[in-house]
């Protein structure tokens, strides 16, 4: 069985948010919902400043806090990691949002469309109705493109059919996606260099989504970075 | 450029802690009431305590995204304290409600004859209303990446407002029983001016408590801690929560308790409303207070995550 996971190295993001674009174009997600997303930053303090690109995501966390406060099961893990929400148990109440440390989980308010009063666009149409009202929603690796996929004999990571929308966007490759439990794959590779991090392992989420530093050529700094548009 | 404040629990949550703190609140002073003699009052504080509580969950699914389908919520409460939540507040409500009907209405007379299937009771509903208490500041304390919850005073916190919350529904209700009801005794005076002398040593335990509970929180989470004490919150904390709800009632109270008289109604009436008030105060603004802990980048930059 493989533990999927996947390596962003911050170093060749060049924040052009054609990760965020094309898991909306994927997953057909209604306005306010960035399953994948790019938060920016600007760091330190004059003369020594910098901006750094933080793509973010569902971590897919092998011990997710999301899953243990979930009150009626409704987010589970495969025993692939992929963590996912199965909508028809979900009961909306955001306990899950509220344990996330990643801010990767998004409650589906509505599924009114980018277009207001005009009524949903025949994109919106087809892929809105997957997404149900009043529950949360968050991203699971693309996984109807892995299981798909896979069923097809094609290698996820390896094969872009079979691999997140995301990596297989990214014009810089920052992204790379794969088994971590084989030593071969490009992506267990990169985890083992000394430089690959969890973020905040200090959460005891033990994230299978990893970074390379973006920091070469970044002096150490301890100013707080971007803030959300909202909390 | 200062941070901003937790908004996906916002003012449905804050009023089921609040009322389901309150409502507990409101048992456990009438079972001590009772407890020490003072029947009258503790039967006003009792009836007082379950519809609270249950008027709290109706908010509680009322924040729900699919409200309908409510009591799936107990499935998981291997781990979630949401489930072990519901299963707590359910059987507050039910041993609660017992206690209601058999000493109360309509069929009083059952427990008033027995004092000591009263008092089993009695021990049953106080061990889980203050189960409830401390269950609110758990379900949101355990949440680890918001370091401005994640500390062992809040239960605590939680517990002693409850209380005082429950003492102030108390106040707030008893002039409205006098006048509807023409319930009124030497019994409930004293007991009054009892729960006068207690509210003050609770909100100067709810002062010290919150004083405490800053001075750890601040080093951990100063961006949380900053919106309480000098950001866009401070307004609502320094004059909202500490002086209308702590410092004011405290005051009233204070020269009351003094007279050692029966106390006015108008000033067990503003009493009450100012300790609900700030309770309810309280819980929206540590609930805001929430942010999440910054990401850290190889510690070198932060980013706050969204949400």
């Amino acid at each position: 069985m493989p533990r999927w996971g996947m390596v962003i190295d911050l170093l060749k993001c060049i924040g052009c948010y054609g990760c965020q674009t094309s898991c909306k174009a994927e997953n057909a997600t209604p306005p306010g919902v960035t399953l994948a997303r790019v938060e920016v930053s600007e760091v330190g303090s004059y003369p020594n400043v910098s901006r750094v690109n933080l793509p973010l995501l569902c971590m897919q966390c092998n011990s997710p806090p999301c899953q243990s406060v979930c009150p009626t099961e409704a987010t589970q893990k495969r025993p692939d990691g992929i963590v996912f929400v199965d909508a028809e148990k979900c009961i909306g109440c955001k306990y899950c949002m509220i344990a996330c440390p990643y801010g990767a989980r998004y409650f589906v308010e509505d599924v009114r469309g980018y277009f207001g009063n005009q009524g949903l666009t025949p994109y919106e149409a087809d892929g809105y109705p997957g997404h149900r009202t009043g529950t949360v929603l968050k991203c699971d690796y693309c996984r109807h493109r892995i299981d798909a996929g896979m069923a097809k004999g094609l290698k996820p990571g390896v094969d872009r059919e079979a691999t997140p929308a995301c990596v297989i966007n990214c014009m810089a490759k920052a992204r790379t996606f794969g088994d971590l439990d084989d030593p071969n794959s490009e992506v267990a590779q990169l985890v083992a260099r000394a430089q690959a991090f969890q973020l905040n392992p200090e959460f005891g989420t033990d994230p299978n989504t990893r970074y390379l530093p973006a920091g070469r050529s970044v002096a150490p700094m301890e100013t707080p970075g971007a803030r959300p548009a909202k909390e | 450029m200062e941070a901003i404040p937790q908004s996906v629990w916002r003012w449905k949550i804050a009023a089921y802690l609040f009322l389901a703190g309150t409502g507990a609140g409101a048992l456990i002073v009438g079972i001590l009431g009772d407890f020490t003699g003072y029947v009258v009052s503790a039967k006003i504080s009792v009836a007082l305590g379950v519809p609270l509580v249950a008027l709290s969950t109706w908010f509680l699914i009322l924040d729900l995204g699919h409200p309908e389908k409510f009591f799936t919520a107990v499935l998981h409460p291997s781990t979630s304290w949401i489930s072990r939540g519901f299963l707590i507040v359910s059987a507050l409500l039910i041993s609660g409600g017992v206690l209601t009907i058999l000493w109360i209405w309509p069929c009083g007379r059952i427990l008033d004859g027995n004092q000591g299937l009263r008092m089993a009771v009695e021990i049953i509903v106080l061990g889980l209303a203050v189960a409830t208490c401390v269950y609110t500041g758990i379900l949101i304390g355990i949440v680890v990446s918001r370091p401005f919850w994640n500390n062992p005073l809040l239960p605590v916190l939680f517990l002693i407002s409850a209380v005082s919350t429950g003492i102030g529904g108390l106040f707030f209700i008893t002039p409205i029983v006098r006048a509807t009801l023409g319930v009124s005794s030497s019994e409930t005076a004293r007991f009054l001016i009892h729960l006068e002398w207690a509210d003050m040593i609770l909100l100067l335990s709810e002062g010290i408590t919150i004083y405490l509970y800053l001075t750890v929180v601040y080093s951990r989470a100063p961006e949380a801690a900053g919106l309480l004490l000098r950001g866009k919150l401070s307004g609502m904390f320094w004059g909202g929560f500490l002086g209308a709800g702590l410092f004011i009632p405290a005051l009233i109270e204070l020269f009351d308790w003094a007279d050692q008289k029966t106390p006015p109604l108008l000033a067990l009436l503003i009493t009450g409303t100012l300790l609900l008030a700030g309770g309810f105060l309280m819980r929206l603004l540590i609930l805001a207070a929430g942010i999440r802990s910054p990401l850290i980048v190889r510690a070198r930059f932060r980013v706050r995550p969204g949400f």
